[in-house]
């Protein structure tokens, strides 16, 4: 392999690694939202998806409380953004556009 | 000479931050420190924070907390230095790796508790992986009190996958703004990457580094959902001491004590970090 390959192969190599460590929990919580809920509770659980079944994520989605709360954390969210965008852009010009004392 | 509106000006739009700053975090710090140091009949003490010290958990809280801080920063400033040079170094595709390392940062932190709770517990997917490669014949508990190294570690790789985002996203800031003639120059002078890296990039991301650590820190000595997400209280760290005695034992005093020891513990890493590695004004106002 010339020194070029090589370097690719480590960059890549390295991204690709870092990726996964950063993926991984995704993924098993993707594989144990989707089982069937009789085979939860398996031990040892499969760590690949052997059985797909959407029970969970319907159970979920219709218990009681779940669609309210979405709301609510969207209100809030959308609520900070404008409420932290009003304060701080004028602090923000302030402190980048000006120098005073204190700044 | 500059007008007297150009004058006031950049105070006026400070203003309001400054007011809300001052309304929500500089008076109930007042609070706090004064329920910390108030006696129920009147007056002065010091008995909250003696009940504070001689409390069963508080030295293993004090402990815990210090072991969490050593163990997660550097590892997440290592793993977050990786990503972002992986990063610079601009390899066809670093935009798509860059989104990726950055999903955890959406992730709230008990959410990423309970995530990660799944790995860890008695018959969850750690052990099934163990035993389905025939490493184990029988589960592993890693997350009872009697297995401290085991509670230790998944919560230093819980934090440590959760808030690592953050310190990555100030050094790959810290790293746009380092000019890339730096690099061509290092390159001209027949530097190896290796080279470029310690003797170049490192030395001029250094205040980035040091606002990267600051801030790991203080969130480190706050470390408290993934924690009682995978351990409750069997493994005690002093912001989930603060929470218990206010929530659930309601004692307002000494969860005030145990906050106000937060406060100055933050205050003197903060101070600790600008001192020893010399971040000078002139670079913060950089």
């Amino acid at each position: 392999m010339s020194p070029r390959v090589l370097d690719r192969a480590l960059i890549y190599g390295s991204a690709i690694l870092l990726a996964v460590w950063v993926l991984i929990p995704f993924y098993i919580i993707a594989v144990s939202a989707f089982t069937p809920q009789a085979r939860i509770f398996d031990f040892p659980k499969p760590l690949l998806p052997t059985a797909f079944s959407t029970d969970t994520m319907q159970f979920f989605v219709e218990a009681r409380g779940v669609v309210p709360s979405v709301i609510n954390s969207l209100l809030v969210a959308l609520a900070t953004i404008a409420f932290g965008l009003t304060l701080g852009t004028p602090a923000g010009y302030a402190l980048a556009r000006f120098h005073f004392r204190g700044r | 000479m500059r007008t007297r509106t150009e004058q006031f000006l950049p105070f006026a739009l400070l203003l309001p931050s400054i007011l809300f700053l001052g309304l929500l975090i500089v008076i109930p710090m007042i609070q706090a420190l004064f329920l910390a140091i108030l006696a129920d009949e009147g007056g002065f003490t010091l008995e909250h924070f003696q009940r504070m010290a001689s409390d069963v958990n508080f030295s293993d809280a004090w402990r815990n907390t210090l072991l969490l801080l050593l163990l997660i920063v550097p590892l997440q400033i290592v793993l977050a230095l990786a990503m972002a040079l992986l990063i610079n170094s601009r390899f066809r595709g670093h935009g798509f790796f860059l989104y990726i390392y950055a999903i955890p940062l959406a992730i709230s932190d008990l959410a990423a508790g309970i995530l990660w709770l799944a790995v860890f517990t008695e018959r969850g997917y750690l052990n099934s992986a163990l035993q389905s490669a025939g490493v184990i014949q029988q589960p592993i508990i890693f997350l009872s009190f009697e297995n401290v190294p085991g509670i230790l570690s998944a919560i230093v790789i819980a934090e440590s996958w959760r808030a690592t985002a953050i310190v990555l996203l100030i050094l790959i800031a810290g790293l746009q703004l380092i000019p890339r003639d730096f690099f061509e120059a290092a390159d001209l002078f027949g530097a190896t990457r290796f080279r470029r890296t310690v003797h170049v990039v490192l030395p001029l991301l250094r205040p980035s580094l040091q606002s990267a650590l600051i801030i790991r820190t203080i969130f480190a000595l706050q470390t408290f959902a993934v924690v009682f997400a995978l351990a409750g209280r069997n493994m005690p760290v002093l912001a989930g001491e603060a929470y218990t005695w206010y929530a659930a034992n309601r004692n307002e005093h000494l969860a005030a004590a145990y906050a106000v020891l937060l406060l100055a513990l933050t205050a003197v890493a903060t101070v600790v970090y600008l001192r020893v590695l010399g971040l000078r004004e002139a670079e913060v106002q950089r």
